[in-house]
């Protein structure tokens, strides 16, 4: 009896079927993410959000989003990657008056817009990466992205929540080589970000996810499960709103109604009314402008090289903007607010917009500023469909005004 | 077939089942973990 327990107890510790059933589980999950990476299954895509909103809880993926472009995109078009943050993105529009469609429009079919702006996002990212996987495949390729007055890094790989997209793209072998070879140095090493924008904890993060994101390359468990996510079950907690959410992520609504413009009004008084706390605190936001500016008896100065980080940023960057068309439109922050600045502080932000605006020409960027007024915004930055198309118009004239001198 | 027979094909199956379920659990586990490298930063200005 007990010679039989033993034997008993030998095969069901036996390793080896144990680990087969893990190899075969591994291998068969591999692969069904690597097919459904390849046939792409993002049919929704619209913009980064609802569905598509990144959070903790969904990664977009670049092999079924390139999938779904060249599905929408012919390559007898130009390809338009709109790219940037949520002012790009469209957070303050409903998908309905999205200011990409009102682009889309102007430009005509010639052109295959794709919003792929998101929240905090700058050029580089989601747009970038893309321009870098699938630009050299269209006649032409655009990249349409914000610049404001507030800070962001331009490093290849984008901001956090986009830098898997990258990382994704870089070791699965997407990115094409011409595009790669100019965010090298000499050393055919590629410059990640400057190294005074990043704390210990990040560079680890960032570590983890560049491993993580190469594991996903061969294993697809990034596909698979976002695929199941999008599809068929959400099994996350969300603990801003302290509950298990099971809807799958193609049933999450975007941001979407009947525009109403006078009620667009109303509401935006309503959220910030002049004097309360909340405008007070933006206010005192804006004022603080010691990161470029020097309080002088004379008014403000602009500090000695206080475009300097900026400056670093846009000769490094993997988007070589003297070859590829790159717009920048530049957003400024909502006159509501802006209009109760002293004339000095709002001279200071026009000597920052021209600084920052000759900066970006001086690498090849197209600048373009459209005209805002208090009426085209939903809050402090974010335009609502009015600033969109407005910004879709300048947007639109730019790349017209290029394509004549062609 | 003997009994024996039969009672060890079954537990090499359970065992194998068990091991897949571990593979899909790792597979699964491997997406969280690189969820969990990117938080969600909104932009402050």
């Amino acid at each position: 009896m007990r010679e039989r327990i033993a034997a008993f107890a030998r095969l069901f510790l036996a390793p080896r079927a144990f680990f087969l059933g893990f190899l075969c589980a591994m291998v068969a999950c591999s692969l069904a993410g690597r097919k459904l990476a390849q046939d792409g299954f993002y049919e929704s895509f619209t913009r980064i959000g609802g569905t598509f909103q990144v959070d903790d809880t969904f990664l977009l993926s670049p092999a079924p989003m390139v999938r779904w472009i060249r599905a929408h995109c012919s390559r007898d078009r130009e390809l338009v990657l709109v790219g940037g943050s949520s002012i790009m993105m469209g957070a303050g529009q409903p998908v309905r008056r999205l200011w990409s469609k009102r682009l889309q429009e102007l430009l005509g079919d010639g052109y295959c817009v794709v919003n792929l702006a998101g929240p905090s996002g700058a050029l580089n990212g989601f747009a970038g990466t893309t321009l870098g996987i699938l630009g050299h495949e269209y006649k032409r390729a655009w990249l349409i992205a914000d610049m404001h007055d507030g800070v962001v890094g331009y490093s290849p790989d984008g901001v956090m929540t986009q830098k898997h997209y990258f990382w994704s793209a870089y070791f699965s072998g997407m990115l094409e080589p011409g595009f790669l070879a100019h965010g090298q140095d000499e050393n055919g090493k590629l410059r990640v970000t400057p190294a005074t924008t990043m704390s210990d904890k990040d560079r680890a993060r960032l570590e983890q996810l560049r491993l993580g994101s190469w594991l996903d390359s061969w294993l697809h468990f990034d596909e698979l499960w976002s695929y199941l996510h999008y599809r068929y079950f959400t099994t996350y907690y969300f603990h801003n709103a302290g509950r298990w959410q099971w809807t799958p992520r193609a049933a999450w609504p975007d941001y979407d109604f009947e525009f109403d413009e006078a009620q667009a009004r109303a509401h935006r008084q309503y959220a910030d009314a002049v004097g309360s706390a909340a405008f007070n605190g933006k206010l005192e936001r804006l004022r603080d402008l010691k990161t470029y500016f020097a309080a002088t008896p004379s008014g403000l100065k602009l500090r000695e090289n206080a475009l300097g980080m900026l400056d670093t940023q846009l000769k490094d960057n993997i988007i070589d903007a003297s070859k590829q068309n790159v717009v920048i439109a530049y957003i400024t922050v909502a006159p509501y607010y802006t209009s109760h600045l002293s004339l000095d502080e709002q001279s200071a932000y026009e000597t920052l917009y021209e600084h920052k605006a000759a900066m970006f020409r001086r690498y090849g960027y197209h600048v373009v500023r459209p005209t805002l007024t208090a009426d085209d915004f939903t809050d402090l930055m974010h335009t609502n469909p009015l600033g969109g198309d407005k910004v879709a118009g300048v947007v639109a004239a730019e790349i017209r005004a290029t394509e004549a001198k062609r | 077939m003997s009994r024996a027979t039969v009672a060890k094909a079954l537990i090499w199956t359970a065992v194998y089942g068990g091991g897949f379920t571990a593979g899909v659990f790792m597979h699964y586990a491997l997406h969280r973990l690189l969820l969990a490298t990117e938080p969600f930063i909104y932009i402050s200005f």
